[in-house]
């Protein structure tokens, strides 16, 4: 049996092992494998460098879990950080159930919790918690926040008791809109009914790498001002930032570790099959 | 009895919608209360029931599994699980809520806790393991079979290289160069594609939401037909 027909009929087993061990490496001991910047990831930081004193920002953390593990955490604790060094007024919300607790966890991270030692809760940042009924729910908090939100926020302080909330009664009176997302409820649907409503509105979108085609064409009409792609798009912010941990860099070495892996599964499993192919057999299903 | 259960609820559901989408094109501020009112009462009592649903269907699609259960078969013993810690882990969220005197369980300490520890690190590790599935697939199924198949693969492999930091690895000074050619996939044929779908999407739910109010379309009332 020849060199590419064994290739061919590898285990599958070894594929996993070879991919458990290259991502292993970075995992172990950071590679500092290089990146550039794109462009969109600097739009994305121009766009809230350039955030007015004052100025009111929802932060949407819509996310599950499994997004926020790898892609979107980076994403989320980047963007609070550059959010919270600026003199603005931060709303954290999530349409999601399994996001709002996650909004706590961004809080944690040391360059946000150091941030946030210098702000009042309440003032200057609040965290509404979920905000249950998906996109209906958003249409009805874009009309009247202080009715869907009626139970306060997530410590079930009324939004009378927060002076933050003054002045905020629906979307009309956000400058931007951070929405960081796993799927839907997510941009699009923000876009809907709170852009909609509100064409004046800002808004910068923290996606997966999986959402990035899906997305690019608000990007492209102006309705996103920028976004961050994926796992990729939170290392670059968080090189602009320089806030980049060595476990940042692990991870994203890791990540990209295992991108170079499955181009050389793909480019190897190619050239055993044309190497193997019989000279007749031309067609077939894909 | 047929006339109730059909007729009222197409009428109902048009006069709603019709209230909801003036409130869109009229600034009429009586009709843009109402279709708020509206949309806080779904969002915060309508899901709320459903959540309610919810629980009780999961419950008893997998009390039916454990019931119809046959001998050698242990894949009832999931079925039991699942709904042992649905119950446990809604006894904690009240528990949580009670506990902690606030809107949510997530400041409860004890459901925190299995929230961080149990729930974020299996969902990531699940998402995680898409990486060998892909890898694997990359290898044995992902090949040039057809010329379509070979647009897909090199549109594939040129998307990855742009998105992925793995581009500025394995062409280093050049990846600038290259990413060009990644960046007109996505803002050429990918948005056309995109925008396609969104617009086709968008006058689906036009042409069904009309259905809906005009009653031809019945679905959402259950029954069949």
């Amino acid at each position: 049996m020849s060199l590419w027909k064994r290739l061919e009929a590898v285990d599958v087993r070894m594929i996993y092992l070879v991919l458990w061990i290259l991502v292993g490496i970075p995992l172990l001991s950071p590679l500092y494998l290089p990146l550039s910047i794109s462009p969109d990831t600097v739009k994305y930081h121009d766009a809230v460098e350039a955030l007015p004193a004052g100025a009111v920002v929802a932060f949407g953390m819509d996310v599950s879990p499994a997004g926020y593990g790898g892609e979107l955490g980076p994403q989320a604790r980047a963007t609070a950080t550059h959010v919270l060094r600026k003199p603005v007024k931060v709303i954290f919300l999530s349409f999601w159930e399994t996001g709002a607790p996650l909004i706590e966890s961004v809080w944690k991270d040391p360059f946000v919790a150091a941030l946030i030692k210098t702000k009042e809760y309440g003032k200057d940042y609040v965290n509404l918690g979920w905000i249950p009924g998906t996109e209906t729910g958003m249409a009805s908090f874009a009309t009247d926040i202080w009715k869907t939100a009626e139970k306060g926020d997530y410590k079930g302080t009324k939004l009378a008791d927060l002076p933050i909330m003054t002045n905020v009664k629906t979307v009309d009176d956000f400058y931007m809109l951070i929405c960081i997302e796993t799927g839907t409820p997510g941009g699009p649907e923000y876009l809907r009914q709170w852009q909609a409503r509100n064409p004046k509105l800002k808004m910068i979108v923290g996606s997966l790498g999986v959402s990035v085609p899906a997305n690019m064409a608000y990007v492209a009409s102006g309705q996103y001002m920028s976004i961050l792609r994926g796992g990729r798009g939170a290392t670059e912010y968080q090189r602009l930032l320089n806030i980049v941990t060595p476990a940042d860099v692990q991870g994203a070495d890791a990540m990209t570790m295992s991108h170079v892996v499955v181009l050389a599964f793909l480019a190897i499993g190619n050239i055993a099959y044309f190497a193997t192919k019989k000279p007749k057999t031309s067609g077939g299903k894909a | 009895m047929s006339y109730r259960r059909k007729e009222i609820p197409i009428v109902l559901t048009t006069i709603l919608a019709i209230l909801v989408i003036c409130s869109v094109f009229f600034k009429v501020p009586e009709v843009q209360q109402a279709a708020s009112q509206l949309q806080t009462w779904t969002a915060n009592v309508v899901v709320n029931f459903a959540v309610i649903v919810g629980f009780i269907m999961v419950i008893k699609m997998h009390k039916s599994r454990i019931d119809r259960r046959k001998p050698g078969d242990k894949s009832w013993m999931f079925s039991a699980w699942l709904i042992g810690l649905l119950i446990v882990y809604v006894l904690l969220g009240v528990y949580g809520v009670e506990s902690s005197r606030s809107a949510t369980p997530t400041r409860d300490p004890t459901f925190r806790w299995i929230y961080d520890n149990v729930i974020v690190s299996l969902d990531s590790s699940m998402y995680s393991m898409l990486a060998f599935f892909i890898a694997s697939a990359a290898f044995r199924a992902f090949k040039a079979r057809t010329k379509e198949a070979a647009v897909l693969l090199l549109s594939g492999a040129a998307l990855m290289l742009y998105n992925a930091p793995a581009g500025s690895v394995i062409f280093g000074p050049l990846a600038p160069q290259f990413n060009l050619l990644g960046e007109w996939i996505l803002n050429v044929p990918n948005m056309a594609g995109f925008r396609g779908i969104v617009i086709g999407a968008a006058v689906g739910a036009i042409s069904l939401g009309i259905r809906v109010m005009t009653g031809r379309e019945r679905g959402y009332l259950g029954g069949g037909e």
